[in-house]
């Protein structure tokens, strides 16, 4: 039986996960700030919209009218792309952002979704406990639609978490890595490291990449 | 897209030109890495090429900032004050004395006065340009880390929509590597650059990096720099 399974959008990465994300897996995105989480995601939404998929991206905290602006200057037209962005803050929605993401999916038969980041999530829980329950059934809502879906998550430099709580890289399927790696040569490099890829014979090593104007995240040969 | 130079001789080739109009840059470095001789620079190139500037203390006296900028550059800040192309503001919190005071209220209270002061001086003036020096205090006052961060990401946003170019500081912590102390504020900016001070075969240079700068191809290089009479100088490449 072949599964189905989603193309990445970034050229070498799909050959590296066995062709690309199960349809249904929720993956994180971590890495360090500025290491291309976002356009890493829009690249993926990209990808699936470019064959005529419903895909959507979420920003807990930029607004949407700057998002467009960044992409415009990258040479990405986002609107023209057909990817749908919006704006939802969890400081607003408290409880209800779950199902509101949810209907959301669902109605629009949505089969690509970014959340950008999750950082905020969990905001109106006052103690670790609950905030971990609600991002694990946020999470486990997720695996049960039709939907793939990247967390964007942050790590902090010289922490080893994957996640500020450590919670998202335990429920979700898959963990991608996206490190400032030391600059030894008196220059930065970055690296893409694949940590967790369930039912898949991923690769383990540390890719080097580099962000390019309207090409995206390129991983080097 | 017109870019907001800094005039700084050497930066503005690495990042395209200058800053992006209307973004926000932290400046991260431990002390004595530079960090307000570089503000300074920014500020004071800016009103040179015509463009008013605020200079936001949370830190120094207004007296301590005029005496640094004229010993350090020779500049003459108070010229600059009475001819309205400079303000300088010092706004130090307080802990408040009543310890029943609810943290997240004395938060919201200090960053929203922030705001109001700055927005009140940049109509002023009409500056377009804002050093926030430094952020490193505001640190101090955060417990949740949550409310900490809607409270930066409201100081951010605001610059933004008063339609300034802004460099906000804030000093690493010795033997750290880290970008700010909390590990909040680094994600909700526009740019980063690294200042640093390191020993090179004999001696210490001083190395300034552009770690991140959204929508820019900037340079990834480790770039050396001095600090001259005239202010902040990139010298070359780091071999
Ligand atoms: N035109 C460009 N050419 C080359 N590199 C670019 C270009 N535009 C952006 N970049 C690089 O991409 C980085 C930003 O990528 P992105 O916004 O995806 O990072 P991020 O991990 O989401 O960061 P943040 O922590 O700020 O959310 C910039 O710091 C810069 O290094
Ligand atoms: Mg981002």
């Amino acid at each position: 039986m072949t599964v189905e399974r989603a193309s990445t959008g970034i050229k070498g990465l799909d050959k590296l996960i066995n062709g690309g994300f199960l349809q249904n897996a929720v993956l994180l995105v971590s890495g360090n700030t500025g290491s291309g989480k976002t356009i890493f995601s829009m690249q993926f939404l990209k990808g699936g919209a470019e064959k005529k998929e419903k895909v959507l991206y979420i920003s807990t905290e930029e607004n949407v009218k700057s998002i467009e602006n960044g992409f415009s200057t990258f040479g990405w037209d986002l609107k023209k792309s057909g990817i749908e962005l919006l704006s939802m803050s969890p400081d607003q929605l408290e409880e209800d952002w779950v199902s509101l993401l949810n209907t959301k999916i669902d109605k629009g038969k949505v089969k690509r979704v970014v959340i950008d980041s999750i950082s905020l999530i969990g905001l109106y829980y006052r103690d670790e406990y609950s905030i971990r329950r609600y991002l694990y059934r946020l999470i486990s809502s997720l695996k049960q639609r039709n939907v793939t879906t990247l967390l964007v998550s942050e790590m902090p430099e010289g922490e080893k978490k994957f996640s500020r709580n450590g919670v998202a890289e335990f429920v979700s399927d898959g963990v991608l890595l996206l490190e400032h790696l030391g600059s030894g040569s008196g220059r930065f490099q970055r690296g893409l490291t694949i940590r967790k890829m369930r039912w898949t014979d991923h690769d383990q090593d540390i890719h080097p990449y580099k962000i390019v104007e309207r090409k995206g995240i390129v991983l080097s040969k | 897209m017109e870019k907001v130079k800094t005039f700084i001789e050497g930066l503005d080739d690495l990042m395209e030109g200058g800053f992006v109009p209307n973004s926000t840059i932290l400046l991260a470095g431990k002390t004595g890495t530079g960090k307000s001789s570089f503000c300074m620079s920014y500020l004071y190139n800016g009103i040179k090429n015509g463009g008013p500037g605020i200079y936001v203390s949370t830190e120094e006296s207004r007296e301590a900032i005029k005496a640094d900028a004229n010993s350090v550059f020779g500049w003459d800040l108070d010229e600059q004050e009475r001819n309205k192309t400079l303000k300088i503001l010092t706004i130090k919190p307080e802990f408040p004395s009543q310890t029943s005071m609810d943290e997240s209220k004395i938060l919201k209270i200090y960053v929203y006065d922030l705001v109001d002061q700055i927005e009140e001086l940049v109509k002023e003036v009409g500056a377009k340009r804002v050093v926030v020096d430094s952020m490193s205090v505001l640190e101090l006052f955060i417990k949740d880390r949550f409310l900490g961060r809607i409270a930066m990401n409201y100081f951010v946003e605001s610059l933004r929509e008063m339609g300034v170019t802004a460099i906000l500081t804030v000093t690493i912590p010795e033997n750290e590597n880290v970008l700010s102390n909390l590990g909040i504020i680094e994600y909700l900016v526009d740019g980063i650059i690294k200042l640093e001070y390191v020993p090179v075969t004999e001696e210490f240079k001083r190395t300034l990096t552009v770690r991140k700068m959204r929508r820019v191809n900037h340079s990834t290089y480790i770039h050396p720099f001095e600090i001259t009479g005239e202010g902040i100088k990139i010298s070359g490449l780091y071999e």
